[in-house]
């Protein structure tokens, strides 16, 4: 799993970058991105962007108790 | 045909000062006034935009460092703030000193001028993708990557300016993130065709249902215009943009004919101070080493203040030879005495006002007084305000928790 921001609404505040513990999102010109290994899935990000932009999301090489997560994740709506 | 920035890669620098923002600008003035030879990378285009900033400063931060004031950026002179708690009850603080809403987008570029006068060289839309050290822990270069492709920039001393984002400090091996319970998340409209009294005075509004923990804020820049923004703490249940959208619905007096010419946000570090500013060949200054004022969340005077002390240092440095971190120390450690200790005492004040709900808002905004308001936003005097709230147990049990404990 991972994180997407939606570029309709991002402002490229890089807000996400500051919180992001493990160091796994980068703004790149206007766009942010998500280093996908790197990121635990802890949701701070998601949390704290300020226009609600940033989404969990299925990477292709998600491990089953990745997806498992995920699966949890959504039904307790948090993603 | 070599292009001036791409000359300026093949260089060696004496500093490498990474952020182009304020405290970027006087860190690079000051160093290249010493005779350093000094380059400003930002991954912007553009010095100034996108502003991050609800743009207020007092007048006192530009005499701190040196700076001086113009109209032409800074827009609107202000006298004082009004607050208004939950029960909408309105308390004007006045001030003997006036303060500005700047205008960025303009300032900034004068600050690149001034920077670049003083010799300093700049290069922008450069992102910073690491830090090179060599054996012995000393940072050798920066690596970038821009429209040249990836490169390896020389210097032997870094300063990291590049606010709360920052991953140049954790490219050298300091973990700067901030936790969600110490970050507000920021969000702003610049607006016209308002309707509001007293532009001479910024507009503060609290209250745990518009706004958890931080506070709703109208900074004018002209009779109709202003910065209508929002500080929220980063684990709210609703954006920031929700909370904002939400009040100024609830407020048509003020927004009715009111448009939005621009939008912004942003991470506002209101937690304590980094404790690891320096290590070796290497200083970190502002929002990037969390030195903003908890309560309002102003940085950029903290910023440009850490930056010209970080300067100062890297002049003694290099005419002592010696870039350590026990040199480097010396830096922390004037930074901690001028500004680090204040700042951690309006952290507990800031700490306090978070444990109270509205009622207990309302009963703390009819027993302060402007001065009162002034001493808390500044962190002093915290003993005798801890007073205050004698007849009120709760309120003294959350104090004794927070601006009563060393």
């Amino acid at each position: 799993m991972s994180v997407r921001a939606d570029r309709k609404k991002c402002l490229s505040c890089a807000g996400c970058v500051a919180v992001c513990p493990v160091n796994a999102l980068t703004l790149n010109g206007q766009r942010i991105e998500a280093d996908d290994p790197t990121c635990t899935n802890c949701n701070a990000c998601v949390l704290f962007c300020p226009v609600g932009c940033l989404k969990i999301v299925e990477t292709p090489n998600d491990s089953s108790a990745a997806k498992a997560a995920l699966i949890r994740l959504k039904a307790d709506g948090k993603v | 045909m070599t292009s001036i920035d791409e000359k300026l890669m093949k260089e060696e620098w004496d500093v490498i000062v990474v952020g182009a923002g304020p405290g970027g600008n006087i860190a690079a003035r000051d160093c290249a006034k010493s005779g350093l030879k000094t380059l400003v990378i930002d991954k912007r285009q553009e010095l100034g935009t996108p502003v991050r900033c609800g743009e207020g400063l007092a007048e006192g931060w530009f005499k701190m460092v040196g700076l001086p004031t113009d109209p032409k950026y800074c827009v609107q002179e202000i006298w004082g703030a009004a607050m208004y708690m939950p029960n909408e009850k309105q308390t004007i603080v006045s001030v003997e000193q006036r303060g500005f809403v700047l205008e960025r987008k303009i300032w900034e570029k004068e600050l690149g001028k001034i920077g670049s006068r003083a010799g300093a060289k700049y290069l922008l839309k450069t992102m910073v993708i690491d830090v090179i050290k060599d054996e012995n822990g000393y940072p050798t270069g920066v690596k970038i990557r821009n429209h040249y492709g990836d490169h390896v920039i020389k210097c032997k001393l870094i300063i990291a300016v590049d606010g709360v984002d920052s991953q140049t400090a954790r490219f050298y091996g300091i973990n700067s993130f901030n936790p969600l319970n110490e970050v507000d998340s920021g969000y702003q409209y610049n607006m016209a065709n308002l309707k509001f009294e007293r532009p001479d005075l910024i507009h503060l509004w609290l209250g745990n249902e518009i706004c958890p923990r931080g506070y709703i804020w109208l900074f004018p820049k002209g009779d109709d215009v202003a910065n209508v923004g929002i500080g929220v703490i980063g684990s709210s249940e609703k954006t920031a943009k929700q909370y904002l959208d939400d009040w100024i619905e609830a407020h048509p007096a003020i927004f009715k004919d009111a448009t939005i010419i621009e939008e912004n946000c942003g991470c506002i570090p209101v937690g304590k101070p980094m404790d690891k500013l320096y290590d070796n060949g290497f200083m970190i200054c502002g929002d990037a080493g969390h030195m903003v004022n908890p309560i309002h969340g102003g940085g950029i005077g903290e910023s440009m203040v850490a930056a010209q002390l970080a300067a100062k240092t890297a002049k003694e440095a290099f005419e002592a030879g010696d870039l350590s971190k026990d040199f480097l120390k010396r830096y922390s450690d004037q930074w901690w005495e001028l500004r680090g200790n204040q700042l951690v005492n309006i952290w507990k004040v800031r700490r306090f006002f978070e444990k109270l709900n509205d009622d207990d808002l309302n009963f703390v905004g009819e027993m302060l007084t402007p001065q009162t308001i002034l001493d808390f936003s500044e962190g002093k005097k915290l003993k005798t305000l801890g007073k205050m709230f004698i007849k009120r147990p709760k309120l003294l049990a959350i104090a004794a928790k927070t601006i009563l404990k060393d």
